[in-house]
């Protein structure tokens, strides 16, 4: 067990970049400018990087070890000659962290990569208690870290990294923010590596005391006890013991909803759970985005699994040359402003290699081109010759207060350059103003927003609008998760997609209702809890296509109370709100149809449909079964949606013509797109409840 | 406005007969009453001989309570000798400056009716304390206070820039002690006009906080969140969490991230309305873990300037004064400030119906209100004679001033406790007898009419909807604090396990709108429960069986039966364990699994010819936990531990059995596999007695739980009525199994949202085994550690 050991729950920004085939090696300067981008992400409490080179001997094995002192060293050296492995170069330096500050690297030369990785354990084992006082912490021979306490840029220095001109097929690299652990010791540090296998990580893992039982009942005891750590584990034991694919293991780890899975087909469907229950303890939950390095000796892998409900950032880019996994898109902007940058579907996981390229992208196969996007830059297409604000090297504080000072002389615009990341912009500026920002802002844009314009020439990030009360926001490329929350008035249209749980808890009062627009297609959660206001997914870059994809993705509209959606296009009734599992729901209909009260044939109906909805078995069902059956579905916070599909009518144009017109004029789209628009069928979706409190309460004084 | 008359109330209303143990007794009540009136200090040291809470065995070394407070009653009207005593503190590095370490905390109006939120504040205007306002706006009145602070919460209720910039400084509630892990809940009852303003919602509807904030997943996003708030405000930012397995590294991870202090809410803490499941399973007590929050921001050099303000159940200066000691700044009380107004702890908060006049509905033409000045004056009383009770305590041991007494953990001594506890107190134990120091309490076998409490029975009830409310839903509850084992005696091993909820470093998951996994795949996939649950074996025969074959089947789960109730019926019999000898040539009755019992398991070789599961079914002793190796290498899909199987002296807790029999089936291989990837576990009997059962004996390593006599007393079981040769008339079969259906349902509810509170999206895949998300409280670690839980309130 683990007890007394402490758990260590860290917060972090990851990066990784992994060379094609034809391409030149990876410089580590490239490793450090992605993660250095997103210190702001982590702290002073560590970083480190891991490098993968795949023409390294097959029988040289590198082993990295933070020690106390040369004194404990001569002991490990002895514990590795003893079970008669050959120890070769040592390179010896002292690092920043003040516990086990010295780091040692040292080559052994083997054949029985097995016994090493025991004996390995084994030590690690022994100088862990009751204090550290030696670790291994990278034992592969394709894989190399380097990790410290600092900031990227300092680690890279202490570890003698940046000086060493090293080149990598593949690099992963980390910046963290320890919500606790000994901040003095290295040992904490990301990347955490077994043999081939190194991971970086962001997040926390919840099921982290399941995983630590898979791992301990299979031998591997000797844990640091961080959450993060299990997992390079558990990747090199599939991988290397169980010799599982980098694709089984994507799956495994990233524990795909069950509730889906029959979209798949029976097979996969069977094939995935049996895998599931194979590894019962490995799979993960809590919210993680990880980036996984791993080599074989014939390829070099980088895997990237998502957490379910993807709660923690990722964004996946690719260029010519290279392909790209990162916490934040300036990161990739900032080294390939031109490169294609997608953002994987929720409980996905993303597989590249060196020699495959892309090998599973974490979205639905067509939906990828539509969701990248070119760094628009049109720096020159209207009059910004004033109040201009280069921001290239300002920090978020200095770029927000240059801001200020500019609209408290007087003007009532500002232009910012150069963006990369810089956070809470347009956050409490003065009504009326406008802010024209051209690359990529960082998160909590225009949180609080009362009354600022706010036009972005690139993408957003996270948590843009957070409860905007009034004003407008453009933004011509695309945002990532959580956008709108809590929206309670203004409009804003997005050119091109959106991530996760965007508008959630959007609400309306009073003559204050939010209007928002997204011209493409969004993930999960869209409209979740909303409450009010008007939304509306297009599809405008899937408009000609002959099969299109569905432009929402799951849980539509989930504890939706107010306010009314269109999504142009079917969506899958399955997709919208939640529901029972459908086992259990045709579970009970077999139970009625024993009881003889339904008949086999209308059993058979029922169980066979896509889509086992309440309003369907309401149609076919009588009223005893209905209302037995309907138990399954009841919940008293639960709300009943009305789903519509069909053309826009009368009403519907009235009300949304006013908007489409703004929006299309924003973003220059041709009139060609707009009657096409026009003329589409819509998923329409509200809430039932037209109770009384739909209106707004008429105001009255309160009463003392 | 209304033209009617409106009676003021201006007098405190008689406390009823409590129905059951309460933290907040007669006594506690009546003090701060006297507080209320007088304005003067009471007494100094409750006496708290029947008391177990933690915090209540703990005393100032060098004082006796009862000698103390006798020779207080003696100078008492001496007030010269405590005037230079200095109860000020500074909160925030410095930026707030209150009179006493003293916050009342975060009440919303909404959940108050008003009035109670207007004397809150004006009060600490008056005195000069501090008032979180919590979520849901501002009343106008309160916003014209100065001493308050502002809530930012994942609702967003009520809030835009210019409320954010009102008040002394910003919270943003990440969670509370009453139900860390579940969002805000107003009930739509009592969304009325005033609040529907205020808040900016529908009248009538619920206002439901999401469970997490979703720009907040990790402590970086915290970060963020702190920056941004301060980049629009500039004011001091406060982060408030429920009291959890991680308190001291959240903590130093808040103050790492830049925010100002941390308001930490332990368990105990009230609230307008929480799932029950929740109140009395989730979180630690903020006694247990303030000290280590402490000693960690300490360690990490965080700690000067950084606000500790601790909550949960503070319930006097006394209790102030040892939470200073063990390393708080400042106490947060909540229901303290309700009592000083007149609650008597009726519970009833969440349904708006309020004797005292608090947390009742706010109508615009109420016929009857409480009376504000009385409202004011009396929560100024309060806090006064809190005060001057603090002070003479301060004087009493000799100290001068407020922050003198913080982290003094080396005034304190611990009393019946273990010695594990102290250690995480940081307080040396003492084992000498004090007078007015609560006892430890003990683990014993109590009988069934103790172990089914009245509480625990009628909660059983309104799961089915027998007792008349929302059949299938869980039990909603509000105030006060119930909770074994710092309040009631704990009745089995379960009741000293606390689960985790998720704070900042995860996000909890709201089961009402995302998804939670609670299917459960048996013998390699080829068994599907809906949940972990199944129904256990039952004494009597009858009519109850059937209902129980029936629900097995409709709810998708499996009955370890008597027998073959029905052998035609193939499609119903897969959800039938039936034992092995009822098996015997019936192989064409769709029976998929069969139970043996332990000590006949030399059959199993010739069952285990039929195409059949074959389950072992052990009673809950020590000697099972001998005899499992001995099946292991049996042709066998499962392990049974039925707590009522040979039932003598020798049964041991279930929860013990359960842990050791899993941590045996994985340290042991079949060839090369671990065995408990081949053996299910199963573990049932009539001493399961609802859904945080079921939650943590699958987090101790159970597959599923089957439950019997909770679910014959949920459906109100009455042996005359489901006799099979009785008159059966009267009897509707049909709706008692409907009402077992929602008992289910409402299990897997609570389950969910256990599951959800701790961050966990799949019960399977996630809790199953996964000790990390327990901790105990002061239970004898011998069994704590047979259980593997870590000691709660340690790093």
């Amino acid at each position: 067990m683990t007890d007394n050991k402490l758990v260590s729950k860290d917060d972090c920004g990851v990066f990784a970049v992994l060379k094609k085939k034809h391409s030149s090696k990876i410089p580590n300067q490239i490793a450090v400018d992605g993660i250095e981008c997103v210190r702001f992400r982590g702290s002073k409490f560590g970083a480190g990087f891991a490098s993968f080179n795949i023409e390294n001997s097959n029988k040289d094995f590198l082993l990295s070890i933070f020690v106390e002192n040369e004194n404990t060293f001569d002991e490990i050296k002895t514990i590795l000659s003893d079970h008669g492995f050959t120890i070769g170069n040592i390179k010896s330096q002292t690092i920043a962290a003040s516990e086990l500050s010295l780091d040692i690297s040292l080559i052994i030369s083997t054949d029985n990569s097995e016994k090493l990785s025991q004996v390995v354990n084994e030590i690690n084992y022994k100088f862990s208690t009751p204090n550290y006082r030696a670790r291994i912490y990278s034992s592969g021979n394709y894989v190399n870290v380097y990790k410290d306490i600092g900031y990227p840029s300092d680690v890279a220095s202490s570890t003698g990294l940046i000086t060493s001109d090293t080149v990598a097929d593949l690099w992963i690299a980390h910046t963290r923010q320890p919500t606790n652990s000994p901040g003095s010791s290295a040992i904490w540090c990301h990347p955490f590596s077994n043999v081939n296998a190194a991971i970086v990580h962001n997040g926390d893992i919840s099921s982290f005391g399941s995983n630590i039982n898979f791992l301990n009942y299979r031998g591997v005891t000797n844990l640091v006890g961080t959450d993060s750590e299990v997992v390079a584990f558990i990747v090199d034991y599939l991988a290397r013991i169980e010799n599982l694919s980098m694709n089984d293991i994507g799956l495994i780890l990233s524990n795909p909803y069950d509730r889906f899975l029959y979209r798949l087909g029976s097979d996969k469907t069977k094939y995935i759970r049996d895998l599931l229950y194979r590894y019962r303890g490995a799979e993960l939950d809590g919210p993680f985005t990880i980036f996984i390095g791993y080599s074989d000796g014939n390829d070099v892998y980088l895997l990237a699994v998502i957490d379910r409900s993807k709660f923690r950032p990722v964004v996946i880019g690719e260029d010519d040359d290279c392909i790209y996994m990162a916490s934040e898109e300036c990161q990739i902007r900032m080294l390939s402003p031109k490169a294609n940058i997608w953002t994987p579907q929720p409980g996905r996981f993303v597989l590249a290699s060196m020699n495959q390229g892309i090998i599973e992208s974490g979205r639905d196969s067509d939906t990828i081109d539509s969701i990248s996007s070119d760094l628009i830059q049109i720096e020159n297409s209207h009059d910004i010759s004033q109040n201009i604000i280069d921001s290239n090297g300002l920090s978020s504080y200095e770029l927000n207060t240059n801001i200020k000072s500019i609209l408290s002389d007087g003007p009532k615009q500002v232009n910012l350059m150069n963006v990369r990341g810089q956070r809470y912009l347009g956050v409490n500026l003065p009504k009326d103003t406008e802010l024209n920002i051209y690359g990529t802002p960082g998160n909590c844009l225009a949180n609080f927003n009362k009354g600022t314009n706010i036009n972005v020439y690139g993408s957003a990030e996270d948590n843009v609008a957070d409860t905007m009360y009034e004003g407008k926001i453009t933004i011509h490329g695309n945002t990532r998760d959580v956008i709108g929350y809590a929206l309670q008035g203004g409009k804003i249209f997005i050119r091109g997609n959106v991530g996760n749980r965007a508008f959630i808890l959007m609400r309306e009062y009073e003559e204050s209702r939010p209007v928002v627009i997204v011209g493409n297609r969004a993930d999960d959660y869209f409209g979740e809890y909303m409450a009010g206001g008007l939304a509306l997914v297009l599809g405008i870059d899937s408009l000609d296509s002959a099969e299109p994809e569905q432009l929402v993705g799951n849980f539509l509209a989930t504890g939706m109370l107010r306010g009314l959606i269109y999504v142009r296009g079917k969506v899958n009734a399955d997709s919208i709100g939640l529901k029972p599992p459908k086992e259990d729901i045709i579970n009970y209909l077999s139970y009625l149809n024993y009881k003889g009260v339904i008949d086999t044939d209308l059993f058979e109906q029922l169980s066979s449909a896509s889509d086992i909805n309440l309003n369907f078995l309401k149609s076919k069902l009588s009223d005893d079964a209905f209302n037995s059956v309907k138990k399954l579905f009841s919940s008293k916070y639960s709300v009943n949606l009305d789903i519509e599909y069909r053309k826009l009518d009368s009403s519907d144009l009235e009300l949304l013509i006013p908007y489409l017109n703004e929006f299309v004029s924003d973003f220059d789209i041709s009139d060609d797109v707009l009657n096409k628009l026009l003329s589409s069928e819509y998923t329409i979706v509200r809430s039932i409840d037209k109770s009384k409190d739909s209106k707004t309460p008429k105001v009255t004084i309160v009463e003392e | 406005m209304s033209t009617k008359s409106v009676q003021e109330v201006t007098t405190f209303v008689r406390m009823p007969k409590p129905k059951q143990k309460e933290f907040w007794d007669a006594r506690r009540i009546e003090h701060l009453r006297e507080l209320a009136l007088t304005g003067k200090a009471a007494y100094l040291w409750e006496d708290h001989s029947e008391s177990s809470r933690v915090l209540d065995r703990l005393a100032f070394s060098d004082i006796d309570p009862a000698k103390s407070n006798e020779n207080f009653k003696q100078i008492r009207n001496d007030p010269s000798l405590i005037e230079n005593i200095d109860t000020r503190i500074k909160l925030a590095y410095g930026r707030i400056g209150i009179s006493a370490p003293l916050y009342l905390g975060d009440m919303s109006f909404g959940a108050l009716s008003g009035i109670p939120n207007i004397a809150l504040a004006r009060a600490s205007d008056a005195t000069g304390v501090i008032n979180g306002t919590g979520e849901g706006g501002l009343h106008p009145d309160v916003a014209a206070c100065k001493q308050i602070t502002v809530q930012w919460a994942s609702g967003r209720f009520g809030v835009d820039i210019d409320v954010l910039k009102t008040g002394q400084g910003i919270v943003i509630k990440v969670g509370q002690g009453a139900k860390p892990g579940i969002g805000g809940h107003l009930p739509g009852s009592k969304v009325t006009g005033p609040i529907s303003r205020a808040r900016r919602i529908p009248v009538g509807k619920d206002a439901v906080s999401p469970a997490p904030h979703h720009d907040i997943y990790s402590i970086e996003d915290l970060g963020q969140r702190i920056w941004a708030l301060k980049e629009a405000t500039g004011k001091p930012v406060f982060v408030k969490i429920g009291c959890t397995n991680y308190a001291p590294y959240i903590a130093s991870g808040v103050a790492a991230m830049g925010a100002d202090g941390i308001i930490i809410d332990g368990s105990g803490a009230g609230t307008g309305a929480a799932p029950s499941v929740i109140r009395d399973h989730v979180g630690l007590p903020i006694d247990l873990v303030v000290s280590w929050v402490d000693r960690i921001l300490t360690q990490q050099n965080l700690r000067k300037g950084f606000s500790v303000i601790a909550a949960g159940a503070v319930s006097n200066a006394e209790d102030t004064a040892k939470i200073l000691a063990l390393g708080a700044d400042c106490v947060s009380t909540g229901t303290a400030t309700l009592v000083g107004l007149g609650c008597l702890m009726v519970h009833k908060c969440h349904i708006g119906f309020c004797p005292a006049l608090l947390t009742n509905k706010l109508v615009d033409d109420p016929t009857k209100v409480l009376s504000l000045d009385k409202s004011v004056e009396w929560t100024s009383q309060m806090i006064f004679g809190w005060i001057e009770e603090f002070k003479w305590i301060l004087r009493e041991l000799n100290l001068n001033s407020a922050s003198e007494l913080v982290g003094r953990r080396d005034l304190l001594r611990g009393y019946n406790m273990h010695e594990e506890t102290a250690n995480i107190l940081g307080v040396e134990l003492d084992h000498s007898s004090k007078s007015l120091v609560g006892p430890q309490p003990i683990q014993k076998q109590v009988s069934d009419d103790e172990y089914w409490t009245p509480i625990l029975q009628g909660e059983l009830r309104e799961l089915s909807g027998s007792a008349g409310r929302n059949p299938g839903e869980a039990v909603i509850t509000s105030m006060g604090t119930i909770s074994a084992p710092f309040v009631d005696q704990p009745r089995s091993v379960c009741d000293w396990i606390r689960s985790d909820g998720a704070q900042v470093t995860r996000p909890s998951i709201d089961p009402y709108r995302e998804e939670i996994e609670t299917s459960t795949y048996l013998a390699h996939g080829d068994i599907r429960l809906s949940n972990p649950i199944y129904l256990g074996r039952l004494t009597e025969e009858g009519s109850i069986e059937n209902i129980f074959y029936e629900v097995a089947a409709s709810m998708g789960l499996l009955f370890n039966s008597n027998k073959l109730l029905d052998d035609t019926n193939k499609s119903m019999n897969s959800s039938l364990l039936i034992p092995h000898s009822e098996f015997l040539n019936k192989d064409n009755s769709g029976i998929k699994c069969i139970t043996i019992d332990y000590n006949q398991i030399e059959q199993i070789e010739e069952l285990s010819k039929n195409d059949i599961h074959i389950m072992v079914r052990f009673p809950s002793n020590e000697k099972t936990i001998n005899l499992i190796p001995s099946v292991i290498e049996q042709k066998i899909t499962g392990i049974i531990i039925d707590w009522d199987f040979e039932n003598n002296q020798d049964t041991i807790d279930l929860a013990i059995c359960t842990s050791e029999v899993d941590n045996i089936l994985r340290n042991t291989r079949i060839n090369t596999t671990i065995a408990r990837n081949e053996i299910n576990l199963l573990v049932e009997g009539s001493r399961v007695r609802m859904a945080a059962d079921i939650f943590k004996l699958v987090g101790l390593g159970a597959d599923a739980v089957g439950i019997s006599k909770a679910a014959l007393l949920s459906i109100n079981y009455d042996p005359k009525k489901f006799r099979n040769d009785s008159n059966e008339s009267n009897f509707d079969q049909d709706k008692t199994r409907e009402k077992l259906e929602y008992t289910i349902l409402a299990m897997q509810k609570e389950i969910k949202l256990l599951a959800g509170a701790a961050g966990i999206s799949s019960i399977q895949n996630s809790l199953l085994g996964n000790r990390e998300l327990f901790r105990t409280v002061d239970l004898d670690p011998l069994i704590r550690k047979r259980l593997g839980i870590k000691a709660g309130g340690s790093p």
